[in-house]
């Protein structure tokens, strides 16, 4: 099979419940992402990675 | 060359002395690395040793490059687990990159010998490992080991 993939491995003392959150609400991944991370989050549901206007892709300054 | 590796890098909120001194005193080990001492004169040549806090010696080696604060190259090989010990030395390289208010932490984990059994183990270890010293430098409390 010709494909390419990164898998990466972490730990932190949190609650899935939290971490849940901080991947799937487009306020909280402003904060760590600088990106809102929009959906309804239901199978098949499209998924975007907002830049909030103004900012740049490469990080707020 | 036919081999193996285990590549991790992670972000820390600290400063290259800090996070340099915490990889290589073993007082500092002892907090993140589940109790494990670090021991070495950490000069080139010099023998480094791990071990448990009930004295077993978990891996030994060399240091074959030692830049404080910026790189630590180790020789280094498993004391304890017979087929880990079996595949001999391997290569641990820690790279410290100051990054704005962070340091880019690099380590790269190599042996000569593919499907390596230890590449496979400290795969497993080091996440956690380094999970657990991001967590102690920068919230104060390193990560307690979980259950395996």
């Amino acid at each position: 099979m010709n494909s390419e993939r990164h898998v990466y491995v972490t730990y932190i003392r949190t609650t899935p419940e939290k971490l849940w959150h901080a991947l799937t609400d487009a306020d909280f991944t402003m904060r760590h992402w600088d990106r809102r991370h929009v959906s309804d989050w239901k199978i098949g549901s499209r998924h975007v990675l907002n830049a909030i206007r103004g900012v740049s892709r490469h990080g707020r300054r | 060359m036919a081999g193996d590796k285990f590549v991790y890098v992670t972000y820390i909120r600290t400063t290259q002395q800090t996070l340099f001194d915490a990889l290589t005193k073993p007082e500092f080990t002892r907090q993140y690395w589940f109790g494990i001492s670090m021991k070495s004169d950490w000069t080139v040549g010099a023998s480094w040793q791990m071990n448990y806090p009930d004295g077993t010696v978990t891996d030994t080696g060399n240091v074959v490059e030692i830049d404080p604060p910026r790189r630590l190259v180790l020789r280094w090989r498993n004391a304890f687990k017979p087929e880990l010990k079996a595949e001999g030395y391997s290569r641990a390289s820690f790279t410290l990159e100051p990054l704005g208010e962070t340091v880019k932490l690099t380590v790269l984990h190599e042996i000569d010998k593919t499907d390596s059994q230890f590449i496979k183990a400290v795969s497993n270890g080091w996440p956690m490992i380094l999970s657990s010293l991001k967590s102690a430098l920068e919230t104060g409390k390193p990560l307690e080991r979980p259950p395996s």
